[in-house]
C-alpha cells in the first residue's frame, strides 16, 4: 500500500459557514513533493471546492503564502518530508479570509503603493542622457531589500500587525527603504510622511518574526529600524543642527 | 455570525481571526520578545527603589538594607534583566547603525564590537569613580 500522509485544511464558506472548521485528507507521500503539490492533489482528486492561490511554484510569484503547521510559509518552498506525520494548513494569520485558504490582499497592495514603491524623480532626466549609473556598492546598498516578493509572511508572522491592523507592516517599510538606498531616488522626502506617521514605523516594537519568516532573506525588521535611526537622525540635522539649511 | 467575523469592503462576508491574548505563547521567540520587554519593570522599580533610598538618605533616615537577603535577591534579578535588556539591545546596534567608510559602511560586527567595547567601558569607568569617591567599599 502507498504511503500517505494526512493534510489537515482550514476551510470556509463565506456563504454557509460563520466560522473556519478543519477538514482532514488523506494525500499520498512523496518524498519530492512539496506541500502546495499535496494541496493541489487534494483539489484534483479529492475535493474540487477547496480554494487557494498559487502560482508559479518555485518561490517567486508569492502567491502561495500558507500557514503550514502555524508557521507562514511559500507552500511552494516547504518539502512535504518535513511534514512526515501529517500536517495543519490555514490561511495566513491576520489577514481576513475570503474563502478556505485565500486571503484579502487589499489592504496590503494599499500599503504597498502607500510608500511609492518605485524610482521617484524630482526632474526626470531626457532617454537622450542615458541611463542613471550605479557602482556595484550603490546596488550593494539595498540589494537585500529587493528581493521582497510581496509574499505577506512577513505580515503573517507580525503580531504588531494582527494587533493593530493600520500598521503599515514589514514588506511595505522595507521597500520604502529599498527606494530610499537606492542612488537614483529623490522621493526619500515624499515617503517619510507615510514612513514616520503613528502606524508607520514607530508601531514596530521590533519581536522579528518577519525576517524569519522571510523566504527571500530579506531582512524587514533592520529595515524598519535603520529608518527609525535615519528619520531621527534627519529631524535631528534639520530642525536642530541645522535649522537654516536646506530644506525641501 | 460569530462575533470574530466581519463585513468585508464588498459583498463578500470575510472572517478575520483575533489574536487573543495568549499570542506570546504561541512561539519561543514571541515569548522571548515579551521577556525582553518585561525587564523594564524590573529596571524601573530597581531605580524606584534606589531614588527612594536616596531621598531617604536627604532626610537622614537611611537604613541600609543592603545585607537584606530580599534586597539582595531583588538586585540580582534586576541585574540579570538588566544584563539581557543592555545585550539584545546592544546586538542591534550591527543591524541599526550604518557608519560610512568611503562609498561602503562598517561591517555589523565591528559596530556591535565598539558597542559592546563602550558598555564594558562604561561600566569600569564608573565603577572606578565609585571606588574613588568611596561610594563602594571593595
Amino acid at each position: 500500500m502507498a504511503e500517505t500522509v494526512e493534510v489537515t485544511v482550514q476551510r470556509y464558506n463565506p456563504e454557509t459557514d460563520s466560522a473556519p472548521r478543519l477538514q482532514t485528507y488523506e494525500v499520498p507521500y512523496k518524498d519530492d513533493w512539496v506541500v502546495l503539490d499535496a494541496i493541489l492533489y487534494i483539489k484534483d482528486h479529492l475535493d474540487a471546492t477547496l480554494s487557494y492561490r498559487w502560482s508559479c511554484r518555485m518561490g517567486i510569484c508569492g502567491s502561495c503564502g500558507m500557514n503550514v503547521d502555524g508557521h507562514p510559509k511559500l507552500t511552494c518552498s516547504a518539502h512535504l518530508r518535513e511534514y512526515r506525520r501529517g500536517f495543519t494548513v490555514e490561511p495566513l494569520s491576520n489577514f481576513p479570509v475570503i474563502r478556505d485558504l485565500v486571503v484579502d490582499i487589499d489592504d496590503f497592495m494599499a500599503k504597498l503603493k502607500s510608500v511609492k514603491p518605485w524610482i521617484v524623480r524630482e526632474l526626470e532626466q531626457p532617454l537622450g542622457d542615458g541611463e542613471y549609473l550605479q557602482s556595484n556598492n550603490q546596488i550593494d546598498h539595498y540589494r537585500q531589500f529587493s528581493q521582497c516578493i510581496n509574499c505577506m509572511l512577513c505580515y503573517a508572522a507580525c503580531p504588531v500587525y494582527g494587533m493593530e491592523p493600520e500598521f503599515l507592516g514589514p514588506a511595505a517599510i522595507a521597500l520604502a527603504r529599498r527606494y530610499n538606498l537606492d542612488s537614483r531616488d529623490e522621493g526619500t522626502v515624499e515617503r517619510v510622511n507615510v514612513l514616520a506617521a503613528s502606524e508607520g514605523i514607530w508601531e514596530c516594537s521590533f519581536i522579528g518574526e518577519c525576517s524569519v519568516a522571510c523566504p527571500k532573506g530579506v531582512d524587514p525588521a533592520k529595515a524598519i529600524q535603520q529608518t527609525k535611526f535615519d528619520t531621527v537622525n534627519g529631524a535631528i540635522m534639520s530642525t536642530v543642527l541645522m535649522p537654516f539649511g536646506n530644506r525641501r | 455570525m460569530s462575533d470574530a467575523a466581519d463585513l468585508g469592503a464588498g459583498p463578500a462576508r470575510t472572517f478575520r481571526r483575533p489574536l487573543g491574548g495568549g499570542w506570546f505563547l504561541r512561539q519561543p521567540s514571541y515569548f522571548l520578545y515579551m521577556v525582553r520587554e518585561l525587564t523594564v519593570v524590573f529596571m524601573t522599580a530597581w531605580l524606584v527603589w534606589f531614588l527612594y533610598e536616596v531621598w531617604l538618605l536627604k532626610q537622614k533616615a537611611f537604613v541600609s538594607l543592603n545585607g537584606n537577603y530580599a534586597v539582595l535577591v531583588f538586585s540580582v534579578v534586576c541585574l540579570l534583566f538588566t544584563l539581557y535588556h543592555a545585550v539584545t539591545f546592544l546586538n542591534l546596534s550591527g543591524l541599526i547603525l550604518r557608519i560610512p567608510i568611503g562609498d561602503r559602511f562598517a561591517p555589523a560586527v565591528i559596530v556591535k564590537g565598539l558597542a559592546f567595547g563602550g558598555l564594558l567601558f562604561v561600566t569600569v569607568v564608573g565603577g572606578a569613580v565609585m571606588v574613588y569617591l568611596g561610594y563602594v567599599k571593595l
